[in-house]
């Protein structure tokens, strides 16, 4: 039983055979990637019932192939699921993976090759060692560096503030991308910028409020245009899509 | 063993605990300087310079990472040290803090002797390192 988990990361691979060249609507591409995302979620939270250093070893190095070449094939469908919530059991190993994958983003904008990515994802998913169940000295064989550290350390503020534990408030995605903005010389300015072209500060499923004073919900992102997404607004009981990167009179005032 | 007066910012929602480090710092011989939330800690921090600010993890209004964020942001108060108080002992998000420079940690219910230490150790330490 306990290695089953790792081998279903790997049989997900087989999902994709059968889409037709691999042309999927848009609206779609979300369902298929969820249950990708949801794979690599059960493997890392699997890491505990490993018994073993080689075995936690083994399992971390095929989750972290897994999660690269998720991203590799389809980064913008994997990474919506950034904006979903888990309850507390799941927390700390969403965030794991969260970290995982939004250091790998920025690792692949930044040129890295697979070998690095890989070693990378490694430090990122196990940043919180002891709290996913990996012994603490495991990793230490990786060399880090400063690169790696700055990647790691913006994909951990992130995700933290837009999963935050059960005590704290939680903030938007474009409220934690100002609060990150505003920090500046914390972190790398080359790092925000790529964060800010890959991430919404609207994601899918985000309550807003336009200039025109309408409220909607997110439907799509436009990417390149993080601050102009496509907007479903409730008209007189008829529902309305703006697509706010076409329609460039309004935009969005706030999110909820 | 402080050679003068040195400015504590405590940022806390909750009036009666705000008052508690008031009085027991001030008794301490440190000067206590208040803030409810994280957008007046951002602003009693750029205008009066404190020495250390306690800051709570937990406001409703703005979070404290955010809040930490753009004090470490601003550079008029980025080198002052920044300590969390927090009601929970399991903080899950630590390693933000650590990774953002916070100075340290301490449990909102812990001894406020103890809590006295803790910011005159750091304080000191923050000296040493300044000369």
């Amino acid at each position: 039983m306990t290695d089953n988990r790792a081998d279903e990361v790997w049989l997900s691979k087989g999902e994709e055979k059968d889409r037709p060249d691999g042309q999927v609507p848009a609206e779609q591409e979300p369902r298929g990637e969820l249950s990708r995302y949801d794979t690599l979620l059960e493997g890392v939270k699997g890491l505990r019932s490993k018994k073993g250093e080689t075995e936690i070893m083994d399992s971390l190095k095929k989750l972290v192939e897994q999660a690269v070449d998720s991203l590799s094939e389809n980064t913008i469908s994997v990474m919506l699921n950034l904006s979903r919530n888990f309850g507390k059991e799941d927390f700390i190993y969403a965030h794991s993976l969260n970290v995982c994958l939004l250091s790998v983003m920025l690792g692949m904008r930044r040129g890295f090759d697979r070998r690095r990515l890989k070693d990378m994802a490694l430090l990122a998913l196990t940043h919180a060692k002891k709290d996913i169940g990996v012994p603490e000295n495991l990793l230490k064989w990786i060399e880090s560096d400063k690169e790696m550290d700055e990647i790691i350390k913006l994909s951990d503020v992130y995700d933290t503030l837009t999963h935050p534990p059960a005590y704290r408030h939680k903030l938007t995605a474009s409220d934690t991308l100002v609060s990150i903005m505003d920090a500046y010389g914390v972190f790398d300015p080359a790092l925000v910028k790529i964060l800010m072209e890959e991430l919404s500060f609207y994601p899918e499923g985000s309550k807003v409020e336009l200039s025109t004073k309408q409220r909607g919900t997110v439907i799509r992102t436009n990417k390149g245009q993080p601050m102009r997404p496509v907007v479903e607004v409730d008209e007189g009981g008829q529902q309305m899509t703006i697509d706010l990167s076409k329609n460039l009179l309004i935009h969005i005032t706030r999110s909820f | 063993m402080l050679r003068k007066k040195k400015k504590v910012l405590v940022v806390d929602d909750d009036p009666d605990t705000l008052l508690v480090y008031e009085k027991t710092l001030s008794a301490a011989g440190f000067k206590v300087l208040k803030a409810m939330n994280g957008k007046q800690s951002l602003e009693e921090a750029r205008k009066n310079r404190p020495d250390i600010i306690i800051m709570d993890i937990m406001m409703p209004e703005a979070d404290g990472i955010s809040s930490i964020l753009k004090l470490k942001g601003d550079d008029r108060t980025s080198a002052i040290p920044v300590v969390v108080a927090t009601s929970v002992e399991e903080m899950e998000d630590r390693t933000v803090a650590d990774s953002l420079g916070v100075a340290g940690y301490f449990v909102k219910r812990a001894n406020m002797d103890q809590i006295i230490t803790k910011i005159e150790e750091i304080l000191e330490e923050n000296d040493r390192q300044q000369s």
